[in-house]
């Protein structure tokens, strides 16, 4: 069954084309086709063409729902099975496939340098895709989580600019959230 | 593009996905990431969406004002705020930035707590409640406190903990266990583990590191821990323990035992003990109503005696139960109760006398207690751990925590209690 094609064009003036119920995974998108305001080609001034073909990916992997796999595990789709009068064990199992499935292909759609993350999420962002905003996000949140301050910077490639006199109270600071941690 | 140069919005999505410690190593490491770390954008994360309720409900007259939600995060970390009427208190934990909440003492279910011959409720300048529950004497322990789950942060594994100190007058805790449990509304069955109480300071004079103290003391024997004798039959062995326990004075055994025969207690002990198991032995024992000398010293016993002693009269034959029927069961039945004992019973009572008893293997009933010894808090406070659960939701209802000894019944004196807290389990 094919759907209504709706045409993108980036910043740098190049045209995607994409399939309307993939398109709505977009909120952005969705509320321009649901307003009428359709009128052949959808500029994206703030998305560029190295961008706009990964998030159009992410949009056809996850048609009209909205989540991610971790919204998926949690029932954000389950609608059906609430309305199934009993309890299915086979759709379960399959349902647990199909998680899985996703999980593993966001892994590998998410294999990408710290440049493609942030653009992407600001492609996320302002295309309100909230799948792709959480799984751009947590990425970048993983970057950080549990690190040294050494290690952020190596991770973020940064040197620190505090001067000698900061740097000394920063050190007290670190010290003193690492008793805090030691106390538990 | 660097990360620094994303929307604020998607800065605060990205460091609320961290820790409130994370965000503060970020922010050592540069002058950028530090403003960006200290916005008040990503600490309005960490703080409880219902933080204005919580703040609303402060007792307190005196909230300062903060400059900024970092600030207000890490006041609430380190100044528990008092609440509900002062029954609770509320606060965060630095690292996570989950919920913590304290369970004021007079806000916990105690046992006889209104008989001031029992317990008392002074005012201390170091808790934070304005009274807190002292334990004269009692043999009939059991205090809990509940709280709703839907106030606790979700998605968290949450510890309690029994918060209490020690007085000078403290005994019956190191060498009986008591029982400390956790349980949601939602469960079956508590989750119990039996412990005796010890502080560090104790652990060093006494010498002795863990369960068999008395052993040691005395004669030195196998150590096993007496506790829930009623489990086993054969009386000998928990008589001779409980023997041991008095006779080898010095450990545990609060002064005045040496100071009486000793016996008494023992032998009542031992007698609910075996009650529990055969139904004859419950009533003389419950019978005889002399009050356990040490008790008596402490508080004005004789009335409580005589009241309850009626009242065991009436609890008869029930065996096991006697423990729990209720708070009747602190009568000290000894004394007469050993003669009328069966023979045996009353023999080993006898022997018992004789200090050393070859140690029995323990009673075997339930696992050996663990001697836990009491931890130290930043407040003044010492605190024991009393079980965990997992907050999903906040679905379950209400988290039902308690400390209990109703099955020895021994007297047991000299802890305040500053109640019950509730922390996140490390970090998550």
């Amino acid at each position: 069954m094919s759907s209504t094609k709706i045409f993108l064009k980036s910043s740098d003036d190049k045209t995607f084309e994409i399939d309307e119920t993939a398109a709505r995974a977009s909120e952005t998108l969705k509320n321009i086709i649901d307003g009428g305001c359709l009128d052949g080609v959808i500029p994206l001034p703030n998305v560029s063409s190295n961008i706009l073909p990964k998030v159009i990916e992410y949009c056809k992997k996850h048609g009209g729902d909205n989540g991610s796999s971790k919204k998926i595990a949690n029932g954000g789709v389950d609608k059906d099975k609430e309305i199934l009068p009993d309890y299915d064990e086979e759709e379960d199992k399959r349902e647990k496939v199909r998680v899985d499935e996703l999980k593993k292909w966001e892994e590998e759609y998410m294999d990408f340098d710290q440049q493609v993350l942030y653009d992407l999420m600001l492609a996320a962002n302002y295309l309100h895709i909230k799948g792709l905003l959480d799984l751009t996000v947590e990425k970048a949140a993983s970057m950080i989580r549990g690190r040294t301050p050494d290690q952020i910077r190596e991770n973020f490639n940064i040197n620190s600019d505090f001067t000698p006199e900061e740097e000394e109270e920063m050190i007290l600071i670190e010290d003193e959230w690492d008793d805090e941690w030691a106390f538990d | 593009m660097e990360l620094y140069g994303l929307p604020e919005d998607c800065i605060a999505e990205i460091l609320s996905g961290t820790s409130p410690q994370d965000v503060c190593r970020l922010s050592v490491v540069s002058t950028i990431f530090r403003s960006v770390a200290d916005s008040d954008s990503v600490w309005e994360k960490f703080l409880p969406s219902n933080i204005e309720l919580i703040l609303s409900s402060s007792v307190s007259s005196f909230l300062p004002n903060f400059s900024s939600k970092k600030e207000q995060f890490l006041h609430l970390c380190d100044n528990p705020l008092l609440i509900d009427d002062g029954t609770m208190t509320f606060a965060l934990e630095k690292c996570s930035g989950k919920k913590c909440y304290m369970i004021g003492a007079k806000e916990l279910s105690i046992t006889w707590g209104d008989n001031p011959n029992y317990w008392s409720w002074p005012s201390l300048p170091e808790s934070r409640f304005s009274e807190v529950a002292e334990l004269l004497s009692v043999c009939w322990l059991d205090l809990c406190g509940r709280i709703e789950t839907r106030l606790l942060s979700p998605d968290t594994t949450y510890v309690a903990y029994l918060v209490l100190k020690l007085t000078t007058n403290v005994s019956g805790f190191d060498y009986y266990p008591v029982e400390l449990s956790v349980k949601l509304a939602s469960e079956s069955h508590a989750k119990v583990t039996s412990v005796c109480l010890t502080t560090p300071e104790e652990t060093e004079v006494e010498g002795f590191g863990e369960l068999p103290e008395e052993t040691d003391a005395d004669s030195g024997s196998e150590g096993e821990v007496p506790e829930e004798t009623e489990a086993d039959p054969g009386s000998e062995r928990e008589v001779r323990e409980e023997t041991d326990a008095d006779s080898g004075s010095e450990g545990e055994v609060p002064e005045e035992t040496e100071a009486d025969p000793g016996s008494e207690r023992e032998v009542r002990e031992e007698i609910e003990a075996d009650s529990g198991l055969e139904g004859e032995i419950s009533k003389e024992t419950e019978a005889e109503g002399e009050v356990p000398e040490e008790t008596g010293a402490d508080s004005g016993p004789e009335e409580e005696v005589s009241e309850e002693t009626e009242a065991d009269l009436r609890l008869e034959g029930e065996v096991t139960e006697e423990a729990d029927s209720g708070p009747e069961g602190e009568v000290p039945e000894e004394t007469e109760t050993d003669s009328q004992l069966e023979g045996e019973i009353t023999e080993d009572t006898e022997s018992d006398f004789g200090p050393e008893g070859e140690v029995p293997e323990e009673t075997g009933a339930d696992s050996v207690p663990e001697r836990k010894v009491l931890k130290e808090r930043g407040d003044g406070w010492m605190e024991i751990r009393m079980g965990e659960f997992f907050n999903e939701r906040g679905e379950d209802g209400e988290v039902e925590m308690s400390l209990r000894e109703i099955k020895i019944l021994w007297w047991k004196s000299g802890i305040i209690i500053e109640g019950i807290e509730l922390r996140p389990k490390d970090n998550q």
